[in-house]
């Protein structure tokens, strides 16, 4: 039984690629919603504005767990679609850190574990909010191209993540209401800009600033004008959704 | 084998490249044949990136159904199923046991594909309002899970439940925001959210204080949005459909579908 011989594919041309760029939606916007409300009820519970202070209410953790991690995972994944190397990177990995805590939540609720409590050592905790903070400032550092609220974001909760390793690790309080008010800070920015861009697609102008520092970021310093036009998508007016631009 | 080397060899040294052509001298042959293979290892391992001409790019738009009639449909059906309850219009305080799983697949899951295909529609704010809010009844529908099973205690209706009322209050802010990214566009879409947004509100204020009254309230703020909801969803489905405006929801909602009505589903519009 003879091999059977290869094609003959000498003389035959390369065939010619095609890039087809395909526009979507934003999805930050709703990563970013996911990660400002789980960070402001988780983060306002750990500054003791409601709540008791002894282990985390059992009711807290689901939606938790479904809108910062599905929610926000869903739309990281979406952003490699978008081509954003900062959404597809940390709106995924934060999403991922939501699913884990909630998974770990739901162990203490059913009582197979038992979570100490903040004035005590969690090293096995504390651990994982070093690469938490190492790569959101990587992505701030990142984010100097893009716009301020997203810097800030990144920024405020990167250098919070480190002071809450630091707060778990030694089992100081102090040091976990420090990160505390600096994840509340930057959640409040992450609504900033989840809004900013929706408003801009929605509205097709700038509603909310982007503060952009010309020179320095991609944007134009139009960006920072209400009323300005910042984009031009293409769109055929009269079709369905998917070739036009909708709110 | 005539690598890429030796095309650098041939126009660097002329000389040496016709004496490979040809056979040249000994010494010439071996030169050329220790380059050759030397070329060889870097075109297979490291081969540099080829300057090429910058590739044709197209923009490519795909049509595909509008994915906020499922949202609506999703979002409307739990916010009247739950808001009617979380009113005390029926029901006693064990019927979570039996209705979190519509609420989970309903509200939750149902509303989060509406949502991820609303991207690929370029619908951002459907995006964001059915995202959010099928994230949270999957959440609710989880809490009611853990409760059926005994894994935890749910406060009963007119009661003070801070964790839920910490988080009506920020999906308030998230609905509100989409409401107003939504007002340009469609008076009804942002009357259905305007009215969530404001249950949403109450419903955190009465969870906090813990009024039945203010619960009361919202839980009908719930029903009422689900009402606008379901009229938005039936608009956007029946003005495809009939291909003309059958219920107003939209400024200027004429749509004309690229379509080749012989095809199959997706070359044409419907079945």
């Amino acid at each position: 039984m003879s091999a059977r011989p290869y094609p003959d594919e000498v003389g035959l041309e390369t065939p010619p690629a095609g890039i087809y760029l395909t526009p979507i939606a934003p999805p930050v916007t709703l990563g970013l919603f996911g990660f400002f409300a789980s960070t402001m009820v988780v983060s306002t519970w750990l500054l003791g504005w409601w709540g008791t202070p002894r282990g985390s209410p059992p009711t807290m953790f689901e939606i938790a767990a479904m809108f910062g991690g599905v929610a926000q995972f869903a739309a990281g994944l979406w952003s490699f679609k978008a081509r954003d190397y900062i959404g597809s990177a940390l709106l995924t990995m934060w999403g991922t850190y939501w699913m884990a805590w909630g998974f770990l939540q739901a162990l203490a609720a059913n009582h197979t574990i038992v979570i100490p409590p903040l004035s005590t050592p969690q090293p096995g905790f504390g651990v994982w909010f070093i690469p938490l903070a190492l790569f959101t400032s990587w992505g701030a550092i990142a984010a100097v191209r893009e716009n301020v609220p997203l810097f800030v974001v990144l920024a405020t909760v990167g250098s919070g993540s480190a002071f809450v390793c630091g707060g778990f690790w030694d089992g100081s309080p102090t040091w976990i209401k420090v990160g505390a008010w600096l994840f509340v800070f930057g959640a409040c920015f992450a609504w900033y800009t989840g809004a900013m861009v929706l408003l801009e697609y929605a509205w097709g102008r700038v509603v909310l600033p982007f503060g952009v520092i010309p020179g320095l970021m991609k944007l134009p310093a139009a960006a920072n004008v209400p009323g300005a036009r910042i984009s031009a998508p293409v769109e055929y007016a009269l079709g369905q959704p998917g070739t036009r631009h909708t709110p | 084998m005539f690598t890429e080397g030796l095309v650098d060899l041939c126009a660097a040294s002329p000389t040496r490249c016709l004496a490979y052509k040809t056979g040249g001298t000994e010494k010439d042959r071996n030169t050329i044949r220790i380059l050759e293979e030397v070329s060889r290892v870097i075109d297979t391992t490291i081969r540099p990136v080829r300057p090429t001409r910058r590739p044709h790019a197209r923009i490519l738009l795909q049509p595909l159904a509008a994915p906020a009639v499922l949202g609506y449909f999703a979002l409307g059906s739990a916010l009247i199923v739950y808001g009617s309850w979380f009113a005390e219009g029926w029901g006693t305080e064990k019927d979570p046991s039996s209705f979190f799983p519509f609420l989970l697949l309903f509200g939750g899951v149902g509303q989060l594909a509406a949502a991820l295909w609303s991207y690929r529609a370029r619908a951002a704010v459907s995006a964001a309002l059915h995202g959010s809010w099928a994230a949270f009844w999957l959440g609710v529908a989880l809490i009611y899970l853990l409760a059926t099973v005994h894994t935890i205690t749910v406060p009963p209706r007119g009661a003070e439940w801070q964790s839920l009322g910490q988080w009506l209050i920020y999906m308030s802010v998230v609905t509100w925001t989409t409401a107003l990214a939504v007002a340009p566009r469609s008076p009804v879409g942002f009357l259905a959210q305007a009215t969530l947004g404001s249950g949403a509100a109450v419903g955190a204020a009465a969870l906090l204080i813990g009024s039945s009254g203010w619960e009361e309230v919202a839980g009908w703020l719930f029903v009422a949005a689900g009402a606008f909801s379901f009229y938005v969803g039936a608009a956007l489905m029946l003005d495809s459909v009939y291909g003309k405006v059958a219920l107003p929801v939209l400024f200027g909602g004429e749509t004309e579908p690229v379509q080749y009505e012989l095809g199959d589903p997706g070359v044409k519009v419907g079945q």
